[in-house]
C-alpha cells in the first residue's frame, strides 16, 4: 500500500515518518514511535484507554488515522511527567491509588488533564461526567474520581504559589 | 531492623509500587513487546453458530502481501494432544482440537490462523481465505438443547447434556413435611463477560539452540500454563518458560488455557521466530468465553417463624460449545450448588446440576463463579419468603445465620470447619450504617410522594486458599505454592512468588508482609513474580487464594531468613544466638551492646564468608517454603443498598451503599478498599447492565462496547466501607477479599430493587434488571 509522508510533534519532539494512510494514530504511536503507554482496549472508540491529547484536546487515538495528525501536536502519557517529576495528576493517581491493573489509566489521566484545563474546580458530578467516556473494570471508579479531585487541588495550589 | 513482630507497614495505606510505572506509561503488557523478527497472527473465525466445514481454500490468501504462514486444523491438530476436558464419573470427555476441523460449533470458532508481518496484513490475508460451510441448525436455548437429540453439538456425547450431577445432605422431603411453608422461584442469571480491559494476549518464541519455548502471556497462572504447554505439546517442563508481566485485568478469564494459545505456540516452534497474538474486543466478547449462564430453580422450606428447614436447587448451566482447558465444564454449576446454603444453617439440602451444551461461546470462571449468582438467587428467595411470612427480612436472616455460638461450624455438605467469621456483627453493622431502623418510615413517606425506595442485603461466607483444587491438573494432589525469600549481599530483600498481579497490588502487599516479618523498610523488598524460571511454584491467582496462600508462605520464608541472619550475626559477634537482638536497624549482643552490626554487614558477611554460613548445606541467606496450611480460611461480609426506582423510566439510583467486610487483618486498606469497590462495580454491572445476547439464529449481538454495557464513572457514587478484622485461626492470619464483596453486592442491589417494587408485587427473577424489565414488572409499558 502506498505510503504517505507525515510530520507531527509528539511529546515536544518533531517526527517524520512514512505511513500507510490506514494506520491508526494509536498504532503509529505504539509501533512506529514505541510509545506503548497508549493502550488499546476496544479499537472502536468507546473505552477511552487510547486517549491522547491532540493540540491539547483529548481524542481517541484508535479512531484517528496517523495521517490526520499531519502538522499537529500530540501528547501521550509518556509526555506528562517532566523527567523524574510527575505531573500533579499522576501524583494524585498514585497517592489515591486511582488504578489497579493500570491498563485504562493513561486514558483516564489524559481525560482528567482535558477536564482540568477546561474546569479547574470541577464538582464530583462534573468529574464523573467528564470521565464517563473512559472505562475501568477494576476500581469501581471512586478512587479515580478522588484522584481527579485531588489533582484539581494540587493544580490550584501550584497556581497560587 | 526492628524487633520481629512489630508491624510497621501492615495496616498502613502504603502507596502501590506498581502504580508508578503504570501512571507513567511504562507498564509492560503483552502487546507492548516488540521482539526482533516478530510476526503477527490473526484468526479466521466461523460466522456460523453450527456448520460442517467442507473445505478451506487459502490459495489466494497465501500470496497476499506480508504473509508468512497460514495454518488450519489439519496442519496443527496432530502436533498437539487433544485438550480433553471433563472426564468424570458423571460425564464423558470432550476432546478439543486446536482448530476445529470437522464442524464449527459457535460463532467465533477459530478455523484458520494467518501469520504475517503485521496485524493489518494478517487481517488482509484472512479476508481472502475461502471456507465452504454446510450450515447446520444450532441449539441455543439450554432447555431446548436438553430435549433435542436431532441436533447434537458433540455427537460423541449422544445428547446435549454434558452431565447431570446430584448431591446434598439430610432429607429434603422430610424438611418439606415438617415445614409450614415452601417457597419456590426460578432465577435466571444472564450470560455475561468477565471483560478485562486487556483481552487475551500472548507472544511465543522458540529457541532451537536450547530447544526452549518462551511464552509471554497475560495470565493468572503462568505455572499452570507452563504445565499445559508442556503436556499438550510434549516439551519437557524445564524447556518451557512462561513470563507474565503486567496484566490488564483477568477476573477468571485468564485462568484457562485456550486453543489460540496452543496454536500460537505451535506456530512459534514451526517458524522459529516470535509470534504475537492479541485478541481484539470483538474476539473477546464473541469468542473468548462467557460466564454465569445459569438458571436456578430454588425451593426453600421454612417454619412460620422463619427457621429454614431445607433447600432444594435445580440448576441448569449453559456451558456453551466447549469446555475450557483444564476445567471440567460442569465446575461452575457445581460450585454454585455447593456454595448455596452458606452463610446459613440449612439442615437439609438437595441439589441437581444439569450442564447443557449449546452453540455459544464456552463458559469461564468469572470472579466468584457460582457464588455470586447463587447468592443473588438465595437472598432474593429469602426476601420473597419473608414477605410471604410477614417477617422482617433481617429477622429471618438473623434466625438462620451461622452465628458466633455455632463456631467452629462443620458444613453439613462437608469441607473444613468454618471459624473466625462474624456474620451477625456484619449484618448488624450494615443494618445500622444503612439506617435500617428508620428506613421503613422513610420508605413509607417516599411512597406517599409516589417515590419507590427499597433496601436490600447480601450476606456471604467465602472459603479461600484450599490447597486442593481441580486446577492442579497434573500437579501434586495438594495444590502448589512455594516462595523464596533471600537477602542479597547488598542488603536488599528479594522475594520470589508464583502468583501474579492483575491489579491486586501484590507487589506492595507482599512486600509489606516480608518487610514487617524481617524488620526492614517496605521499599527494601522487591517482589519478583510472573516468571516460571524464578524459584517459586504456584497454582495461580484465582479463587481469592493469593493473599491467603502466598502470604502465609512468604511470611514463613521471611522468618527463616531473619533467623539465619541472627545466626550469622551471633557467630560474627561470638555471642549465643538467643542473646542477639535486632534493634533500630542493628544486631546487638546483650553482653556487648556497643559492638553492633548493620543489616548490610551481616548480609555481606553471610554471602562472602562460607565459615559464617547459617547451615551446613550452603552459604548465604535464603529460604524456600511451601504452603503448608491444611485448610481454607473463611472471610465474610454483609452489604446493604438503598435504591430508588423511577417507575416511569425504569432508572435505578443507588442512594446509599454500605459494605461491612471481615477479611481478617488488613494489610493495606487502600488496596483492600479498591478490591471491594471494584467488586461492587462488577456486581452492579451484572445486576443492572451486562448481558451477552445471541439472536434466535445464534449470532452474537453484543460484540462491541456499544452493545455490551459495563458500569462507568456515573453509574453510582461512593460506598461506605467498614472493616471487621478477625484473624483467621492458625499460622496464616490473613483471609481473602477478591471475590466475597461481589457475592454480597449482587443480592444487595437486586433485593433493594425488589423491595422498592414490592407495592407492585413485582417478580424480578431475571437479570439484568434493565429499565424495560423494571417497567414491565410494575405493569407499565
Amino acid at each position: 500500500m502506498a505510503q504517505v509522508a507525515l510530520r507531527l510533534k509528539v511529546n515536544g519532539v518533531e517526527h517524520e515518518a512514512l505511513v500507510e494512510p490506514r494506520l491508526t494514530l494509536a498504532d503509529f504511536l505504539r509501533t512506529d514511535l514505541g510509545l506503548t503507554g497508549t493502550h488499546l482496549g476496544c479499537e472502536h472508540g468507546v473505552c477511552g484507554a487510547c486517549t491522547v491529547l491532540l493540540d491539547g484536546e483529548a481524542v481517541r487515538s484508535c479512531l484517528l488515522f496517523a495521517v490526520q495528525t499531519e502538522g499537529h501536536e500530540v501528547i501521550t502519557i509518556e509526555g506528562m511527567a517532566q523527567g523524574e517529576e510527575l505531573h500533579p495528576i499522576q501524583e494524585a493517581f498514585w497517592e489515591q491509588h486511582g488504578l489497579q491493573c493500570g491498563f485504562c489509566t493513561p486514558g483516564f489521566i489524559l481525560s482528567a488533564y482535558n477536564l482540568l484545563q477546561e474546569n479547574a474546580q470541577p464538582s464530583e458530578e462534573e468529574i464523573q461526567a467528564a470521565i464517563s467516556g473512559n472505562l475501568c473494570r477494576c476500581t469501581g471508579y471512586q478512587s479515580i474520581v478522588a484522584s481527579v479531585k485531588a489533582a484539581a487541588e494540587k493544580l490550584q495550589l501550584q497556581r497560587e504559589s | 531492623m526492628r524487633p520481629r513482630g512489630q508491624s510497621a507497614s501492615i495496616g498502613e495505606p502504603v502507596k502501590a509500587s506498581a502504580d508508578l510505572r503504570l501512571i507513567t506509561g511504562r507498564g509492560v503488557f503483552v502487546d507492548d513487546l516488540h521482539l526482533p523478527r516478530m510476526v503477527h497472527a490473526a484468526f479466521l473465525r466461523s460466522p456460523h453458530p453450527h456448520a460442517r466445514i467442507l473445505g478451506i481454500d487459502a490459495k489466494n490468501a497465501a500470496t497476499s502481501p506480508g504473509v508468512v504462514a497460514i495454518r488450519t486444523g489439519s496442519d496443527l491438530n496432530l502436533r498437539s494432544k487433544l485438550m480433553q476436558v471433563g472426564e468424570t464419573t458423571e460425564a464423558s470427555a470432550i476432546d478439543i482440537e486446536v482448530l476445529p476441523s470437522g464442524k464449527a460449533r459457535m460463532v467465533g470458532d477459530p478455523l484458520a490462523v494467518v501469520v504475517a508481518q503485521d496485524r493489518y496484513l494478517a487481517e488482509d490475508a484472512m479476508e481472502l481465505i475461502d471456507v465452504t460451510y454446510e450450515p447446520l441448525s444450532p441449539v441455543l436455548d439450554a432447555d431446548v438443547a436438553r430435549a433435542s437429540t436431532d441436533t447434537l453439538v458433540h455427537e460423541n456425547l449422544g445428547s446435549n447434556v454434558f452431565s447431570t450431577a446430584e448431591g446434598g445432605y439430610g432429607d429434603w422431603d422430610e424438611a418439606v413435611a415438617s415445614s409450614d411453608v415452601v417457597v419456590r422461584e426460578t432465577f435466571r442469571q444472564a450470560r455475561c463477560s468477565p471483560f478485562p480491559l486487556e483481552g487475551r494476549a500472548l507472544v511465543a518464541d522458540w529457541d532451537p539452540a536450547d530447544a526452549k519455548l518462551t511464552v509471554w502471556s497475560s495470565s493468572q497462572w503462568p505455572h499452570m500454563f507452563r504445565q499445559h504447554l508442556s503436556d499438550l505439546l510434549n516439551i519437557p517442563l524445564d524447556h518451557v518458560r512462561v513470563v507474565t508481566q503486567d496484566v490488564g485485568g483477568a477476573f477468571g478469564l485468564k485462568a484457562n488455557t485456550f486453543r489460540e494459545d496452543i496454536a500460537i505456540a505451535l506456530l512459534a516452534v514451526e517458524l522459529g521466530r516470535p509470534v504475537k497474538w492479541v485478541e481484539d474486543r470483538r474476539e473477546n466478547l464473541m469468542a473468548s468465553a462467557h460466564a454465569r449462564d445459569h438458571s436456578i430453580d430454588l425451593e426453600i422450606a421454612l417454619k412460620n417463624d422463619g427457621v429454614i428447614l431445607g433447600l432444594r436447587a435445580r440448576i441448569v448451566d449453559d456451558m456453551g460449545a466447549y469446555g475450557l482447558y483444564p476445567w471440567s465444564p460442569d465446575s461452575w454449576g457445581k460450585l454454585l450448588a455447593v456454595s448455596l446454603p452458606l452463610p446459613y444453617k440449612v439442615p437439609n439440602y438437595q441439589w441437581e446440576v444439569v450442564t447443557v451444551v449449546t452453540n455459544k461461546a464456552p463458559e469461564s470462571a468469572y470472579r466468584a463463579p457460582g457464588n455470586a449468582a447463587g447468592a443473588w438467587a438465595r437472598e432474593s428467595l429469602l426476601d420473597i419468603a419473608a414477605r410471604q411470612l410477614s417477617l422482617d427480612p433481617i429477622d429471618l436472616r438473623r434466625r438462620n445465620l451461622i452465628a458466633r455460638q455455632d463456631l467452629p461450624f462443620s458444613p453439613l455438605g462437608g469441607g473444613a470447619p468454618i471459624d473466625a467469621v462474624t456474620t451477625e456483627e456484619a449484618l448488624e453493622q450494615a443494618a445500622a450504617l444503612i439506617g435500617y431502623d428508620d428506613f421503613r418510615q422513610e420508605q413509607q413517606k417516599a411512597l406517599a410522594e409516589g417515590r419507590y425506595l427499597g433496601v436490600g442485603f447480601g450476606i456471604y461466607i467465602k472459603a479461600a486458599g484450599r490447597p486442593k483444587s481441580p486446577a492442579t491438573v497434573g500437579l501434586s494432589e495438594t495444590g502448589l505454592e512455594s516462595a523464596t525469600v533471600r537477602m542479597s549481599a547488598t542488603g536488599a530483600v528479594q522475594a520470589f512468588v508464583g502468583a501474579c498481579s492483575g491489579g491486586q497490588g501484590y507487589e506492595t502487599t507482599f512486600a509489606q508482609l516480608v518487610a514487617d516479618e524481617m524488620g526492614v523498610p517496605v521499599d527494601a523488598v522487591q517482589i519478583q513474580m510472573g516468571d516460571t524460571d524464578f524459584p517459586a511454584e504456584s497454582s495461580g491467582t484465582w479463587g481469592s487464594r493469593s493473599t491467603v496462600v502466598v502470604g502465609a508462605t512468604l511470611v514463613g520464608a521471611a522468618r527463616d531468613v531473619s533467623t539465619q541472619m541472627i545466626a550469622v550475626a551471633a557467630k560474627m559477634m561470638e555471642a549465643p544466638q538467643e542473646e542477639v537482638a535486632l534493634e533500630g536497624g542493628f544486631f546487638i549482643a546483650e553482653r556487648a551492646p556497643s559492638e553492633r552490626l548493620s543489616v548490610l554487614d551481616v548480609a555481606r558477611a553471610a554471602w562472602e564468608d562460607s565459615s559464617l554460613a547459617p547451615s551446613t548445606l550452603g552459604t548465604g541467606l535464603s529460604s524456600t517454603r511451601h504452603y503448608e496450611i491444611p485448610g481454607p480460611t473463611y472471610s465474610n461480609g454483609c452489604h446493604a443498598a438503598v435504591v430508588e426506582v423511577d417507575t416511569e423510566t425504569g432508572k435505578v439510583s443507588v442512594l446509599r451503599y454500605v459494605a461491612v467486610e471481615d477479611c481478617g487483618p488488613l494489610i493495606n486498606p487502600m488496596i483492600a478498599n479498591g478490591q471491594i469497590r471494584g467488586a461492587i462495580a462488577q456486581a452492579y454491572g451484572s445486576v443492572f447492565l451486562e448481558e451477552i445476547v445471541y439472536s434466535e439464529d445464534g449470532l452474537p449481538l453484543t460484540t462491541t462496547l456499544l452493545d455490551y454495557l459495563i458500569p462507568d464513572a456515573a453509574s453510582m457514587g461512593d460506598v461506605i466501607i467498614k472493616h471487621l478484622e478477625t484473624p483467621a485461626p492458625g499460622s496464616g492470619r490473613f483471609k481473602s477479599l477478591g471475590e466475597g464483596p461481589l457475592v454480597a453486592s449482587a443480592p444487595a442491589f437486586a433485593c433493594a430493587v425488589a423491595d422498592a417494587l414490592s407495592p407492585f408485587d413485582a417478580r424480578l427473577t431475571r437479570l439484568p434488571l434493565k429499565p424495560d424489565r423494571l417497567i414491565e414488572a410494575t405493569g407499565g409499558d
